[in-house]
């Protein structure tokens, strides 16, 4: 339709008509135009109307919050993590905001006059260079990242002009290297990349991000852990006292609750202060409970007894002869204090016999015992919360000489914590349970125990790591009124692949109370020197000193109640239950 | 008459402006002020995570532990023994008691009356071998004075209460806590 906007469209074309009708035409065209015009701005106006009333409603369908949520995400996604608290609360990770300073130089009216003011807060600033960065007419300079809170607060009251601050988020662990290896590390952007850190990026925190929640720190729920910092401090104190008295390469150790599987402690010496996370990543600094594989030697002797008896082929009252060395092709396997005599199986057990332990393993069998191993989760990786964990190494040919030796605790290669959670079903009446580093309760954890042993087997091995502790090499780890019972291991160490004697990675596997286990703690010393020449560097010499002060510091807080003497000894541990 | 009421309608316009205005503006201060105090909690809450940390770093064990090993000796501090810790069972149980006048010991509360009358203190430890000379304890009557003055302040707090909850909905939690600065 072409419509003209002339006022007298009709000069245009004026035919020769007659005078009336040209006059009756002309009303009616006019009439017609206006008609056209009122309807094409009636149009225009409803067309306007409409898109504004279309638009409204696109606004109001929309979500609001949708725009400025996503402007803000790309901070926010970076910097906000949870709390991490200990049981009883106590802050191991939380973020606090830094201020940094900064100063806009082309702003700066008078820079002799600013570098004073500054350096009289931050005195360890550079004046000089401070000045002279200051005098240039550049845009934007950082003068110091991080600063304290009572710093910015200072410089803040100095009112110089051209001078402010921007807010990062910053990891801090108050308690230094106390739970490295627990925590872990967070990098740069704040994402988890070792430890319980990492854990709680990897359970869902990354995915709340990516959905648009979980941007506000205050809003997360802080991550409650199972341990204890006291304890953890206690157990962390005793291993570096350990490292230092007998001059050791290394040392670990860990403390788990014997009816639920919680890790209330774990240590693994050297560490890393996560503050400060340079050295982070050397090797000697991985977690050696849960990602370091070792031969853990006569500690795992426990498990070949508990093997043997439950297997009913072996029973507490037989005897095995131990009165010569065995010779299997190449290896001999020999006593290192040789009773040279038939012994039962409790003196086995006291005397730490190889022999005895290897005729134990004959009896029971190639495939029972595998059955067992694996029953036990000893040939098999560990499943807990940590990412660091180390496929144990279990021989690749079983004959009958690595069937011997891996009665002993030799060629087979665990984790500490698949010793110490192995320790816990022997303990606590044969409940098979993984370890786990968030609270969990008695009821939860039975039910996902499996069966490891009967509860006849559990009693018997609780009589004779009780008896050990009180006869034989677990004395100097007894602390009286807790009932503490356990087995040593001394290991050989390997170097080149041979066994070098005078190096060993020493072991104590203790209990307490042993009439109804609560805690299961392991303690391993590597290398360690003997305390005083003349004095042998044995696990009984060392590592069960340590695991008796971790005891002794740590009961009270765990809520161990002291038993009387009659209490403690190794026959009321049959009856009392 | 027409002229009224163009005069009423003009004026009622205004009115209405007028009111309109009034709760913009006063809608603006509010929204002002929600910001003003969002602004006040992320501060705050800022701080208290600041302190946190703070408290975290001071209550290490391991820096207890430096003071601990310092003060020791001035303070006489020694490791607690195991032999110093007791459940309340293990304490033996003390013995029947004859109150001050003779009568076979009743419930707690007539000892409590008896000693009030007698003055003395049926109740001996054992590391006082004669009669403790305790002071008086307080007798029922300025009990019964406390009691009721207790129950003054209290009464007194109810009194109160209405006057201490007025601000309250203007810092209604549930609200604030949904802030956006942080």
């Amino acid at each position: 339709m072409t419509m003209t906007l002339t006022d007298h469209p009709e000069t245009l074309n004026r035919a020769p008509l007659m005078r009336d009708d040209s006059a009756v035409i002309e009303a009616r065209k006019r009439q017609e135009q206006t008609r056209s015009r009122i309807v094409l701005a009636v149009g225009a106006f409803m067309l306007l109307y409409g898109i504004i009333g279309g638009r409204l409603v696109q606004l109001g369908v929309s979500e609001p919050a949708d725009a400025a949520a996503r402007g803000s995400a790309a901070s926010a996604v970076a910097t906000a993590r949870p709390d991490i608290v200990d049981r009883n609360g106590e802050i191991l990770a939380t973020d606090i905001r830094t201020a940094s300073l900064y100063a806009e130089p082309n702003k700066i009216v008078d820079p002799d006059e600013a570098t004073e003011l500054i350096t009289s807060v931050l005195q360890d600033l550079d004046a000089t260079a401070l000045r002279k960065k200051l005098s240039t007419k550049a845009g934007f300079v950082w003068v110091k990242r991080e600063i304290t809170p009572t710093q910015q607060a200072q410089i803040h009251d100095l009112g110089i002009p051209g001078v402010g601050f921007l807010t990062e988020n910053k990891r801090f662990y108050p308690g230094g290297p106390a739970a490295a290896h627990i925590v872990g590390l967070v990098n740069i952007d704040n994402q988890g990349i070792a430890g319980i850190e990492r854990t709680v990026d990897e359970r869902g925190l990354s995915d709340l991000h990516n959905a648009g929640f979980a941007m506000k720190t205050n809003a997360q729920e802080p991550v409650r852990l199972s341990i204890d910092l006291r304890v953890q401090h206690v157990l962390r104190d005793e291993l570096v006292g350990a490292m230092q008295k007998y001059r050791a390469v290394a040392a670990m150790g860990v403390l788990v609750n014997a009816k639920t599987g919680e890790v209330i402690a774990l240590a693994s010496l050297p560490d890393f202060d996560p503050n400060d996370p340079v050295d982070a990543n050397k090797p000697d600094r991985l977690n050696r409970i849960t990602a370091g594989t070792f031969e853990l030697g006569s500690v795992f002797k426990s498990f070949t007894f508990a093997m043997a008896l439950d297997s009913g082929k072996v029973k507490m009252t037989d005897s095995f002869d131990a009165r010569s060395p065995i010779r299997v092709g190449r290896q001999l396997i020999r006593d290192s204090h040789p009773e040279g005599r038939y012994l039962s199986v409790p003196e086995i057990f006291r005397y730490s016999s190889n022999i005895g332990t290897a005729k134990m393993a004959l009896a029971i069998g190639q495939e029972t015992q595998q059955d067992y191993l694996r029953k036990f989760g000893l040939s098999t990786k560990l499943k807990t919360e940590l990412p660091e964990v180390a496929t144990p190494q279990v021989p690749r040919r079983w004959s009958t000489a690595a069937q011997m030796t891996v009665a002993f605790g030799h060629g087979i290669a665990i984790t500490p914590m698949q010793a110490a959670m192995g320790d816990v079903a022997l303990v606590n009446g044969g409940n098979f349970l993984s370890p786990t580093f968030f609270p969990r309760t008695q009821e939860q954890a039975m039910a996902l125990a499996t069966p490891m042993v009967s509860k006849k087997t559990s009693d018997e091995m609780r009589w004779l790591f009780r008896y050990n502790a009180v006869n034989g090499s677990g004395r100097h780890a007894d602390v009286p009124g807790y009932v503490v019972g356990g087995k040593t291991g001394t290991a050989e160490k390997i170097a080149n692949g041979r066994y070098v004697e005078g190096h060993y990675l020493n072991s104590f596997l203790a209990t307490f109370p042993m009439d109804d286990p609560e805690y299961v703690l392991l303690v391993s010393v590597d290398d360690p020197k003997s305390e005083k020449p003349g004095l042998p560097a044995l696990a009984a010499w060392n590592a069960a000193y340590v695991a008796g002060n971790v005891i002794r510091r740590s009961a009270a807080f765990l809520g161990v109640q002291p038993r009387t003497e009659q209490e403690g000894h190794p026959d009321a541990m049959l009856v009392s239950y | 008459m027409k002229r009224g009421w163009n005069i009423f309608w003009v004026c009622l316009m205004i009115a209405v402006a007028v009111v309109t205005y009034a709760m913009k503006d006063s809608a603006g201060r509010a929204a002002d002020h929600v910001m003003q105090l969002r602004a006040e909690i992320a501060r705050e809450k800022q701080q208290l995570a600041v302190l946190k940390a703070e408290w975290g770093v001071l209550d290490q064990p391991s820096r207890l532990q430096v003071l601990v090993e310092r003060y020791a000796d001035y303070l006489g501090l020694k490791p607690l023994d195991v032999r110093q810790l007791a459940r309340l069972d293990d304490i033996p149980g003390r013995g029947p008691m004859p109150v001050g006048n003779g009568k076979t010991p009743g419930k707690p509360l007539d000892l409590l009356t008896a000693s009030a009358a007698s003055g003395v203190d049926p109740v001996r430890t054992g590391s006082v071998a004669t009669t403790p000379k305790l002071p008086k304890p307080p007798s029922s009557k300025t009990a019964a004075a406390k009691s009721a003055e207790a129950a003054k302040t209290a009464a007194s707090i109810k009194h109160t209460e209405p006057a201490v909850r007025k601000p309250v909905p203007l810092a209604s939690p549930a609200e604030l806590q949904t802030g956006y600065l942080e």
